[in-house]
């Protein structure tokens, strides 16, 4: 077809202290790769269309405050400035204590 | 029975409650725990990570000659703190409180002074339109927050809660006696008792689909003292930046645009391919003020001339290849490179050479809001508010530069005298019927099963308040904006948050910021509604002329019932006064 879509997979890690022991694991989604796609824009793709549950922390989306990064294919990226151009794969920031999927307790950097 | 303690989660007492922890915020807590024995500073985000001031970019001013006084740079020493007040007015278009002027241009060099000495990096200073003198100090928002962070935690008695989104204040026989809210971390519900409650909560952008302020910024602070009776002043004046990205949807009002527009000479077009400025601003075309630009933006989209994503085109097209390469080269250190705050820009942006890029004019800056004396009293004892979001300062339209000012200015003066009121005052009673019927509002959505989307409410609000209450305003948009306003009003208590978790539900907070954005844009829509002329950041199609005979005037927005009741004062014109003329919008006086 002329004008299908093209998507990627977005494989989340989802853990959720008040559920199952906080038990992770990862869910995937199937997102339309839009031009100039960003890991901050995918997200908010997935919760304001897919899955109203997924938890992400973000506030200046232009690279500034530093409270988006997340680990992006295994390298600890900003998900505001990130660009997508395939399949992706998010864990939160590794040594912070884990609020909910990809949301860590920051305060801790002070 | 209920009690208190077993209606919320939590309760948290205190001397001082600090809403909202950035430039404002956090002077303000700064000033307020020298003063008092306990401080809370409870923010929507992440302290240091959240509101405008990290995301500027970055002037602040003082005077050119204290800027050379104090910091060794090239500052003018024919200016003078007066000089700077007569500009704000100037710009202002007279509608600020001079006495509150005065105070913010005398004390912004010794506030400043001390941001530095806290470890603040400061650059060059730079000459911004607007300002007689160069005045802008150039220190990123984001040492703003860097240093202030560092200056909060060295305070004991200063207790910080995060993700906390305060939603509502509570009162007692009318003075205020603390706020309630939730924390979004954990999703419990917050009782926070304070004998003085300081408002930092920033400016209401976010009712607009296009702006370049972060998201958490719906204008909370604001609707919150609507609520409890404050008066706001000259609500009628949201800024509004021209060319900022409305393409890719990723970046939209990313302002590196604009900052292109202020570097090289770039065309504006409309569908059309016309270079639609000469019509607006002959002499200056795409370099006219920021308002016209956004005006001479918007009128072109309104009268179906806009791109596709509805807004107006910018181009580099016309400039040489090497000129546009070599550009990037030369270009200030916050677009060099084609690098933006953490983005690449080629990554995003269409082929310069060839391509033009999609912009639109984009929600920046609050002008107006809560009506504060000297002492950032809002009326209401035991309330305080300083920073954007508060009104009398900026008047009509503010400077380059100046909104860090206020910040360093109004949030140290807030905490001073709120922490002094805290010291003294005795502590208010909990109104345990208030606190329960809040209790069930904030947790309503989440009890509902079915119903009405936030989202998709939202994004109606924020559709509403751009056709009807933008950039261009006029008497038939704003009644039909109030019209819809009417409607998605009575939609607010069938609103439904499917999510039912508890922690980090940001469909919840979506829905719970609904009705403040929602008390924003009609106290903009009606403050528009009486000014029947054009001023500053306000554009009325229907009453192009700006009148210095009938309208140096302030609009008071004040909550009457279910109604918003509108007033009219005159301004004190004590030092600096208009030429009494009836002019076109924009022009020079
Ligand atoms: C992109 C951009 C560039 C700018 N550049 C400049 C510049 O160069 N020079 C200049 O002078 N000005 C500039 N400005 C304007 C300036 O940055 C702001 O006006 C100023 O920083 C506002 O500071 P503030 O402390 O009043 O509010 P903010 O910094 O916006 O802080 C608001 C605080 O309130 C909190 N909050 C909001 N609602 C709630 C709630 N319900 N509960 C709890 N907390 C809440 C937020 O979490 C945040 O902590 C710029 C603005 C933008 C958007
Ligand atoms: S949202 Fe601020 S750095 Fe990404």
């Amino acid at each position: 077809m002329a004008n299908e879509v093209q998507t990627i997979t977005v494989k989340v890690r989802r853990a959720d202290p008040d559920v199952n022991g906080g038990e992770a694991s990862y869910q995937s989604y199937t997102v339309p790769l839009e031009p100039g796609s960003t890991v901050l824009s995918v997200l908010r793709h997935i919760t304001e269309n897919i899955d109203r549950t997924l938890s992400y922390y973000r506030s200046c989306r232009i690279g500034k405050c530093a409270g988006c990064r997340m680990v992006v294919n295994g390298k600890t990226r900003l998900a505001c400035t990130t660009a997508v151009t395939g399949d992706i794969t998010l864990d939160p920031l590794p040594g912070y204590p884990l609020i909910k999927d990809l949301v860590v307790d920051l305060s801790a950097e002070r | 029975m209920s009690t208190l303690e077993k209606t919320a989660d939590e309760i948290v007492i205190t001397d001082v409650l600090i809403v909202g922890s950035e430039g404002a915020g956090a002077r303000a807590a700064l000033e307020a725990s020298k003063r008092c024995k306990s401080v809370v500073v409870a923010t929507k985000g992440v302290v240091g990570k959240s509101g405008a001031t990290l995301t500027a970019d970055a002037d602040i001013d003082i005077d050119s000659r204290s800027a050379a006084e104090l910091f060794g740079l090239p500052g003018d020493m024919n200016d003078s703190p007066e000089k700077f007040a007569d500009d704000m007015c100037k710009e202002g278009e007279y509608l600020n409180n001079q006495r509150l002027v005065t105070i913010h241009c005398d004390e912004a060099p010794m506030r400043l002074k001390e941001l530095v000495d806290w470890g603040a990096r400061i650059d060059k200073l730079t000459h911004a339109p607007g300002h007689t003198y160069p005045r802008g100090v150039w220190v990123p928002g984001t040492e703003f927050a860097r240093v202030l962070t560092k200056e909060l935690k060295k305070r004991d008695n200063i207790k910080l809660l995060e993700h906390m989104m305060i939603t509502d204040l509570l009162t007692d026989n009318g003075r205020v006696v603390g706020a309630a809210g939730i924390e979004i971390t954990t999703g419990k519900f917050f009782v926070i008792k304070a004998k003085a409650v300081i408002f930092c909560t920033g400016g209401a952008m976010r009712i607009y689909p296009h702006t370049t302020a972060p998201d958490e910024l719906s204008g909370d602070g604001l609707a919150m003292a609507y609520r409890v009776g404050a008066k706001l002043i000259d609500m009628e004046f949201p800024m509004f930046l021209p060319y900022t990205l409305i393409k890719p949807d990723s970046l939209n009002g990313v302002d590196f645009s604009y900052l292109l527009s202020a570097y090289v000479q770039t065309q504006a077009l409309n569908r059309h391919g016309e270079r639609y400025m000469a019509k607006y601003d002959p002499e200056r075309l795409e370099h006219s003020t920021r308002d016209v630009n956004s005006i001479a933006a918007m009128i072109e989209v309104l009268d179906g001339k806009g791109s596709p994503a509805g807004g107006t085109y910018l181009s580099l097209k016309h400039l040489p290849d090497n000129l546009i390469d070599f550009s990037a080269e030369w270009f200030p250190s916050n677009i060099s490179h084609w690098r933006y705050g953490g983005f690449n820009m080629k990554d995003y942006l269409p082929d310069l050479h060839t391509q033009a890029l999609e912009t639109s004019p984009a929600s920046h800056f609050w002008n107006g809001g809560v009506q504060i004396d000297e002492f950032c009293q809002t009326g209401i004892a035991g309330f305080y508010a300083c920073g954007e979001g508060t009104g009398s300062i900026h008047g009509a339209n503010r400077v380059s530069g100046n909104a860090l000012t206020m910040t360093q200015v109004w949030g140290p003066r807030a905490g001073i005298y709120a922490g002094e009121y805290a010291n003294k005052a005795g502590s208010g009673n909990i109104d345990l019927d208030q606190v329960m019927s809040i209790k069930e509002r904030l947790h309503a959505p989440l009890k509902r099963e079915d119903g009405v989307d936030p989202i998709a409410l939202r994004k109606r609000i924020q559709d509403v308040a751009w056709k009807y209450v933008g950039v261009v305003r006029e008497e038939k948009g704003l009644s039909k904006g109030l019209e819809e306003i009417a409607a998605i009003r009575a939609e607010l208590d069938q609103v439904y948050v499917s999510n039912k978790a508890k922690r980090f539900n940001h469909e919840w907070v979506e829905a719970l910021q609904l009705e403040n954005m929602l008390d924003v844009m009609e106290m903009v829509a009606e403050a528009s509604l009486v000014r029947k002329e054009s001023r500053g950041a306000l554009y009325r199609r229907d009453f192009p002329k700006t009148d210095n005979i009938n309208w140096v005037k302030n609009v008071v927005v004040q909550k009457d019932g279910d109604k918003i009741a509108t007033s009219v004062h005159d301004v004190d014109l004590e030092k600096y006064q208009p030429t009494r003329e009836i002019r076109d919008y924009g022009s020079k006086e």
